[in-house]
């Protein structure tokens, strides 16, 4: 391509690149237009084409380039100049040469045949061979053993859902290769130090009005590599230690307890988290949570390596709807008033609570005496 | 266009890699691992990361972008240039394994990913009772994917179990497909 200046400016004012990008423009459409003379043998239209091709890719390497002096208006102007002589190069090519050289040379003679239709070029979508490391069959085994375990955890669910008259649930998780508890309401479980063999991975869903401890198995015997938790209403869920990521989705009105690397919540709404969290936590989409140091019962069991400081607490918590510096109204750190206080936590860790209903603990921390959190 | 720059590109032996997934899957981690950073404060990823590790005698730039919902939306602005996408899938997450597909499947369909091989990362296979490779590969619909070359490897990012033969793959991989030795 042959222009008064080839090179962009070194070290740029946006002025100079104005005219640059301007002149490099001109040429480049002087050669997409020549394409179309008639006259042009079918190799030299080729090579014109990877020319063009060439110098569209060189310019807009160099748009990327200036972007550290061009405003972002002005980017986006000569990105989507651009991009238009991609078009119109495109449109040049698939009426003029049909034979255009679109794939990779390897793939070379399974696209040949599809090149007949001109107008396909700039949609097809080689049909790359699958590569020999795929098998194409589909063995099934494997997923047999996945089945036992699912039956496993329906069962050892199905039992809680069934046996209301038991105030406090002490699943084993017998049998099973990991901790889920889903579809329960009412129910207060605790997971007994037995299950330490399955708290390797944690899934909790559709949880309402429960309160579920976890921390016995999990700050003895074996942390949580991650845990799950997905629409859990009204509830209290100590988590106890999580040695990765404690991962949120649709948790309302609730109370979570949990020593963890990291911390994500999403689409949540009132939800009061005491934690010790070693990275940043995220949320995502959430509404009036407040974060707090570990209730004081907790903090031995949980974060036993914490040394003991009146202030020293903390959390980091960056909101992904609130991108810009200052506070984000979506979360805030619990005040001592609004923390639940002491003596409950202390009375759900007795072992002869077992004539209380879960209703009746819940209300000690609130989560169901008010209205306000139903949908 | 797209293979006149990458061939531009592999001859200087670098390659560009976009590591993506749902949000805490361990695309951060994998990264992290693979230089033998330490891995235990990884926090989630607000933005993107750029690293690029030395492999076997080519450049790998890894672009590990966050997963997050509200984050998924700027993938499009990472897919140019990319010759390998490496989607990491939390094997321990069935829940979100049908959202996991649906974004795969989305992304497949990029134009501007067409040229790009597609690496599965079955992540978390330390962990006992995650979901196998086959169990993946049926969950994501894997087999039903002719317009890209592809491959799953269980790998785990703690224990670092399968992360060198995904790195392995990718390079040779680009070497038969671009050519170039």
């Amino acid at each position: 391509m042959d222009s008064t200046s080839t090179n962009p400016p070194a070290v740029g004012s946006n002025e100079q690149f104005f005219r640059y990008f301007q002149d490099q423009l001109a040429a480049i459409q002087t050669q997409i237009d020549s394409l179309s003379d008639p006259t042009l043998a079918i190799n030299d239209r080729n090579k014109e084409v990877d020319a063009s091709l060439a110098s569209i890719a060189k310019l807009s390497h160099e748009v990327k380039d200036a972007s550290s002096y061009i405003p972002a208006y002005d980017q986006r102007t000569y990105s989507s100049s651009v991009k238009n002589l991609s078009e119109k190069l495109q449109n040049a090519r698939s009426s003029f040469a049909p034979k255009q050289k679109f794939s990779f040379k390897s793939r070379k003679p399974a696209v040949a045949s599809s090149t007949t239709n001109a107008d396909a070029s700039s949609h097809q979508r080689p049909q790359l061979p699958n590569s020999e490391v795929n098998p194409i069959s589909a063995p099934k085994e494997g997923s047999k053993a996945e089945e036992v375990s699912q039956k496993t955890l329906i069962a050892i669910n199905d039992e809680i859902r069934e046996n209301k008259n038991v105030t406090i649930h002490r699943p084993t998780f017998k049998e099973a290769e990991s901790i889920s508890i889903f579809s329960q309401s009412d129910a207060h479980i605790i997971l007994p130090n037995e299950a330490c063999h399955a708290t390797t991975s944690g899934t909790l869903y559709d949880i309402t009005q429960c309160i579920i401890d976890m921390s016995v198995p999990t700050t003895t015997q074996q942390p949580f590599s991650n845990l799950k938790l997905r629409n859990v209403k009204n509830s209290v869920i100590i988590c106890g230690r999580v040695q990765g990521d404690v991962h949120m989705t649709n948790i309302a009105n609730s109370i979570i307890v949990t020593t963890c690397q990291q911390l994500r919540m999403h689409d949540s709404t009132n939800v009061d988290v005491y934690a010790e969290c070693s990275s940043r936590g995220v949320i995502e989409v959430c509404k009036g949570i407040r974060f707090g140091e570990l209730p004081g019962v907790y903090k031995h069991k949980l974060a036993p390596d914490k040394k003991d400081g009146p202030d020293d607490w903390d959390i980091k918590v960056d909101d992904f709807d609130w991108p810009v510096a200052g506070l984000s109204p979506n979360w805030g750190i619990l005040t001592d008033e609004e923390r639940v206080g002491d003596e409950n936590w202390e009375a759900l860790l007795l072992e002869n609570n077992s004539d209380v209903s879960v209703g009746e603990l819940l209300r000690k921390f609130g989560r169901m005496n008010s209205m306000k959190y139903h949908e | 266009m797209l293979s006149i720059l990458r061939k531009a590109r592999l001859k200087d032996k670098e390659m560009r890699i976009l590591l993506l997934g749902l949000d805490a899957a361990g695309k951060t981690t994998i990264c992290k691992k693979l230089l033998n950073e330490p891995i235990d404060e990884v926090s989630p990823t607000l933005g993107f990361i750029i690293k690029t590790i030395d492999y076997d005698g080519y450049k790998l730039n890894i672009w590990d972008v966050g997963g997050q919902k509200t984050l998924r939306t700027y993938w499009k602005n990472y897919f140019e240039k990319t010759d390998t996408l490496i989607w990491v899938v939390d094997s321990t997450d069935t829940a979100r394994v049908q959202d996991c597909r649906d974004e795969l499947m989305k992304l497949l369909l990029e134009e501007r990913l067409m040229g790009a091989s597609l690496l599965v990362f079955k992540n978390k296979s330390d962990v006992p009772g995650c979901m196998s490779e086959d169990e993946i590969r049926q969950a994501l619909e894997l087999d039903s994917i002719k317009t890209h070359r592809w491959r799953i490897i269980s790998c785990s990012a703690v224990t670092g179990l399968g992360l060198k033969e995904g790195l392995d793959w990718v390079v040779r991989d680009a070497k038969e497909r671009l050519f170039l030795f």
